[in-house]
């Protein structure tokens, strides 16, 4: 399973309920994932990340606890930890982590945002399905190489629906459902092995809007500020009421903003239009000064 | 109700902010919305930073674009009233 480096994971206790010592901060009633502060857990705050019958403590500097119900399995825990811990927990120690998948098109990366449901992952492995670098599909971690903005991957990976997996990579190996409240399937693929977690020059991003209802492919330029807002959104946080960090993370999404073109597409969620959305993205990369 | 030209308004401290490209995009801190202005915008909030009072907001517009004071007044007063509304804007 992916790590996070200097932090060690150990199992503890299920806690059912939630006790005097925490502290709910954020709840997201779409997920039902829960975030709270652990005032009195050690020296610093700790958090407590929930979903239904799982509990996840972090516990600076280096502590992660892992506290699931009896029998819940395995994958459900490794994908909780990888889909929404580990990225909290890079974007907590000052990385700039957002919730977008990234492609490699020629030397540079193609990022590609939006929120759930909105085909990030279908997109990107129908890139992958045509040949081009697939360079992850949920959580993508921004920093600077060499003054430019580039991209890595949290985690390489590739989770689909199982109906992308049949219309996208028909025929792939699956490992079966990613957890218990999802029915997304993981899929076994080469995400760029020995270079995933390298970062990559961002030579654009582009923000998926809601399917077109007229069939049509739009692109459009996005001004900066609006770039910036879609960044904001797609930004992971481990305690979204913390004031500071939510300072730093409108100042990476700013600066990013400024640097790197980004557009706003809008196409019909109709598999047999991947290879036209494919295109109309690479044309409109190729319009664009080398990254 | 007092219209909301005749306030004294002052940005939230709990607003940031970060300039972009020409224009602004406003964080709530606390509640997490956020919040786009266009360049027009900018310079209204560039004013409001500074302690301009709101009824010289509007001439200042209203000589800068060209525009009747009273188109200002009624855009300024629907901008100003959504701002209060975010939490991004409070009483001076």
């Amino acid at each position: 399973m992916f790590m996070v480096d200097g932090w060690i994971v150990d199992q503890g206790e299920a806690v059912p309920i939630a006790g005097p010592a925490e502290t709910l901060c954020w709840q997201d009633h779409a997920t039902e994932l829960s975030i709270s502060t652990l005032t009195a857990a050690c020296p610093t705050v700790g958090y407590r990340l929930r979903i239904s019958n799982l509990a996840v403590d972090i516990l600076p500097p280096s502590r992660i606890i892992v506290r699931p119900t009896l029998g819940l399995a395995q994958n459900t825990i490794d994908h909780f930890l990888a889909d929404q811990v580990f990225p909290r927990l890079l974007a907590h120690s000052e990385k700039f982590v957002i919730h977008a998948g990234a492609v490699r098109i020629a030397n540079a990366a193609v990022v590609m945002m939006g929120a759930s449901g909105r085909g990030k992952s279908t997109l990107v492995a129908s890139f992958d399905q045509a040949g081009l670098t697939m360079l992850g599909d949920d959580a993508m971690v921004i920093s600077s190489l060499d003054t430019v903005p580039a991209v890595r991957s949290v985690y390489p990976s590739l989770r689909l629906f199982p109906d992308s997996i049949d219309a996208v990579m028909p025929g792939a190996v699956t490992a079966g459902p990613v957890s218990h409240y999802t029915v997304k399937e993981r899929i076994d693929v080469a995400v760029n092995g020995a270079v995933a977690n390298l970062p990559v020059p961002i030579h654009a991003l582009f923000d998926l809007a809601c399917a077109s209802s007229n069939g049509e492919i739009v692109i459009r330029r996005l001004a900066p500020a609006q770039a910036c807002m879609a960044l904001v959104e797609s930004s992971f946080a481990l305690d979204p009421s913390d004031t500071i960090q939510a300072r730093r993370r409108l100042d990476d999404a700013s600066a990013l903003a400024r640097a790197v073109p980004a557009f706003e597409i809008s196409y019909p969620r109709d598999y047999a239009r991947l290879p036209e959305v494919r295109q109309a993205i690479l044309d409109q990369v190729s319009a664009l000064a080398p990254a | 109700m007092t219209d909301i030209l005749q306030r004294c308004l002052t940005p939230s401290p709990d607003a940031a902010t970060s300039a972009v490209g020409g224009e602004t995009v406003i964080l709530h801190l606390v509640n997490g919305t956020y919040y786009g202005l266009d360049p027009v915008g900018t310079r209204i909030w560039s004013m409001i930073g500074d302690g301009v009072a709101t009824p010289d907001i509007c001439r200042r517009l209203a000589e800068e674009y060209g525009v009747e004071l009273a188109t200002i007044e009624e855009d300024a007063r629907r901008f100003l009233t959504d701002l209060e509304a975010q939490g991004i804007l409070v009483d001076g």
